[in-house]
């Protein structure tokens, strides 16, 4: 029900747009490939209905996706609609458990819709709309981590004023909802499911070639309607997060970088999922020898609670956010609608019983082919 | 034996009656014809009225569209002289400066191109139909020539002739023509010798060759953002691939910290807000400078072809 909503909302923004047939194709990618995946680690998960005692497993996957990227630009060029739509399927052939071997597989689908409006003095307004949803089907016991099946929606609007030729200020508000889906016999998933707001502003200062700087604060408010506080007095949980940080942004001389460092404290009126964190993320693409272009995306984490506690502190909920990944992506282009990319892919996360950790290793190779590229 | 009656006996009470019908109706559309031929001389009167008033309506709108147009020519050529002083002196941010105002201009001067295209149509039309309008009445007017008066005959010829003149003016016809300020002020004087014509053919070929010399510089300008896009789709394709399923939330991370389809769009061009108070994205910078290419192709090629022309008007005085 939720998706149709998404859906019809989508529909009613483009509609006026196809009327007037002036949407353009940004991007349009097929993307295809295999990868060969290696997880360790002996682990329970609360939200598995299986259960494997195996230190480590490995799988071969396939994965097929498509996006497509559309543009739509007012006669007076002060207004764009931009709207992204992404499909994927991935098919895992995994091996390495004790009990049998598992072929999940993940069905992914997302829109989103952005509309701003520049005005003509003070600045800007953007408002955005999206959804997204996932299906997981014969989801594997750890170390083989799938994110479970969940629909999203999630809407908000920014406004951004223009100070000086330095200097701008943005303030926005989003609010999203997601429906975890609970599949007997894990019925704990529904305990997920949660209801956020949050506002955020943030500074921006445009230095020229040395890039963009900008730093922000955000507040969230997240309620968990199916889940328990442990509290008589405040039965349900409700958790407030406060994040701040600042993002680098610099795209010159044939290298991007967006790097940003963000602290989150997060407090709920249940004490065993608060906790204090801090992440480092990076972004870099880099032109290498013989077309060859190299794309590194980083997360490193560090996390600690403020409670010791011998329960499961993730499930129910979603203070997760001390995954530490690292990808390298090498890609070159094989023709000039087909580019082949190699992906080496390392993470490390906490489990949902807190202060536990899995690994995961990967290789993958890409094809990424534009259509609407001659 | 008596002849058998072959017609109608047009004799007797009854044949007499009959007579009188036909003399009475010939009387009544004899006397009619007249009325007839005014009604219908006034209503192709005000025909040709009408369309005589379209074709001044059609030829005001094409003088306001021309001047609209020479405005936008003028401020054309000063984007233009400033994108080569700041080539010249090697000011890349007045140059960036004159590339956008250029940017803002070129859609307006394209516009206004296409207005004087239309009102030059709406005036052909007008012409068209005028030219069809006069030849009608002119005939009209001969055929009525056959059973017309002496005297109305005169007034008949007078009313030709005048039509007639009417037709050749219109057909020898006002030649607007819009051409680039630049262009429009260079033109072969009747007193100019060969030398002079030459001159200003080598003028030309040099406004020419500085028009090359944007075209160029546009061109690597090209490469460069078509660069950046190919790059950034590339960044866009890896974290699209690693994010597309969830890898970087793990287990269960926080969806708003993930990135927005659409959002970290790099293809923010300095200087382009200027223009419509809102960053421009590669693939629009991209298609802006294409159009701006198109423009400084198209002024290169006059420049050229009107150089070409005068070299030859050169030689055939010679």
């Amino acid at each position: 029900m939720r998706i149709r909503a998404g859906i019809l909302v989508v529909g009613l923004i483009l509609w006026p747009c196809v009327g007037e047939a002036q949407l353009r194709v940004r991007d349009l990618v097929v993307t295809g490939g295999v990868a060969a995946e290696g997880y360790s680690g002996n682990l329970a998960a609360v939200t598995i209905a299986v259960v494997d005692s195996t230190d480590s497993a490995a799988a071969a996957v396939g994965e097929f996706s498509s996006r497509l990227d559309l543009e739509h630009i007012s006669a007076d060029a002060r207004s764009r609609l931009r709207m992204a739509f992404d499909l994927g399927l991935r098919q895992f052939a995994a091996t390495g458990f004790k009990v049998r071997d598992y072929a999940p597989r993940e069905w992914v689908g997302s829109g989103e819709a952005v509309f701003s409006r520049a005005m003509s003095s003070w600045g800007s307004i953007t408002g955005v709309v999206s959804f997204k949803g996932r299906w997981v089907e014969d989801r594997p016991p750890m170390p083989l981590f799938l994110q479970p099946g969940y629909s999203q929606i999630r809407a908000g609007a920014q406004v951004n004023l223009v100070r000086s030729a330095q200097f701008d200020l943005d303030f926005g508000f989003h609010g999203r909802r997601e429906d975890y889906r609970a599949t007997d016999p894990v019925k704990q998933l529904d305990l997920l499911g949660r209801n956020a707001l949050s506002l955020e502003g943030g500074v921006s200062w445009r230095g020229g070639a040395r890039g963009e700087l900008r730093f922000f604060t955000t507040f969230e408010r997240s309620e968990y309607p199916q889940q328990g506080s442990f509290e008589p007095d405040d039965p349900l949980r409700l958790d407030h997060t406060f994040r701040t940080g600042l993002t680098w942004t610099r795209f010159a001389d044939e290298i991007d970088v967006i790097l940003g460092l963000e602290g989150t404290l997060n407090r709920s009126n249940s004490r065993r999922p608060e906790y204090d964190a801090v992440a480092l993320r990076g972004e870099v693409s880099i032109p290498l020898w013989w077309d060859l272009g190299m794309d590194v995306y980083t997360v490193i984490t560090g996390k600690s609670y403020l409670f010791e506690t011998d329960f499961a502190r993730l499930v129910p909920g979603e203070e997760a956010d001390n995954a530490s990944v690292a990808y390298v992506t090498f890609t070159r282009p094989l023709a000039p609608n087909l580019d082949a990319a190699l992906r080496v892919g390392w993470t490390r996360a906490e489990t949902d019983i807190g202060d536990q950790y899995y690994e995961r290793y990967g290789l993958t190779l890409l094809f990424n082919y534009r259509p609407t590229i001659r | 034996m008596t002849p058998r009656p072959s017609g109608p006996q047009l004799s007797g009470p009854a044949s007499h009656r009959r007579l009188g019908t036909f003399r009475g109706l010939r009387c009544a559309v004899l006397g009619i014809l007249p009325l007839l031929g005014i009604l219908t001389s006034r209503v192709h009167a005000q025909d040709l009225n009408q369309l005589r008033r379209e074709i001044e309506v059609a030829r005001s709108g094409l003088e306001l569209a021309i001047s609209e147009l020479n405005v936008y020519e003028g401020r054309w050529e000063e984007a233009y002289d400033s994108i080569q002083s700041a080539k010249r002196r090697g000011d890349d941010a007045a140059l960036e400066r004159a590339y956008a105002t250029a940017h803002a201009l070129s859609d307006d001067r394209s516009l206004a191109q296409q207005s004087e295209d239309s009102a030059g149509t709406a005036l052909t039309e007008a012409k068209r139909r005028l030219e069809g309008g006069l030849n009608r009445e002119i005939r009209r007017l001969e055929l009525a020539m056959d059973t017309a008066s002496v005297e109305r005959q005169e007034e008949l010829d007078l009313l030709i002739e005048g039509l007639e003149r009417e037709l050749t003016d219109l057909q020898r016809g006002d030649q607007f023509q819009v051409q680039t300020a630049a262009i429009a002020l260079i033109t072969i004087d009747p007193i100019d010798l060969p030398e002079d014509i030459i001159a200003k053919a080598e003028l030309l070929e040099r406004r020419a060759q500085q028009a090359q010399e944007t075209i160029d510089d546009l061109d690597g300008r090209l490469e460069e953002l078509n660069d950046r896009l190919r790059r950034e789709r590339r960044r866009r394709d890896s974290r699209r691939s690693i994010e597309r399923f969830d890898d970087v939330r793990i287990p269960v991370g926080n969806p708003a910290q993930s990135a927005s389809e659409n959002s970290g769009d790099p293809g923010v061009v300095a200087g382009d807000s200027t223009a419509i108070q809102r960053p421009m994205s590669l693939e629009e910078e991209i298609r802006t400078l294409e159009e701006l290419r198109r423009q400084f192709v198209q002024d290169r090629d006059e420049f050229l072809g009107r150089a070409r022309s005068f070299r030859a008007r050169a030689r055939e005085i010679r």
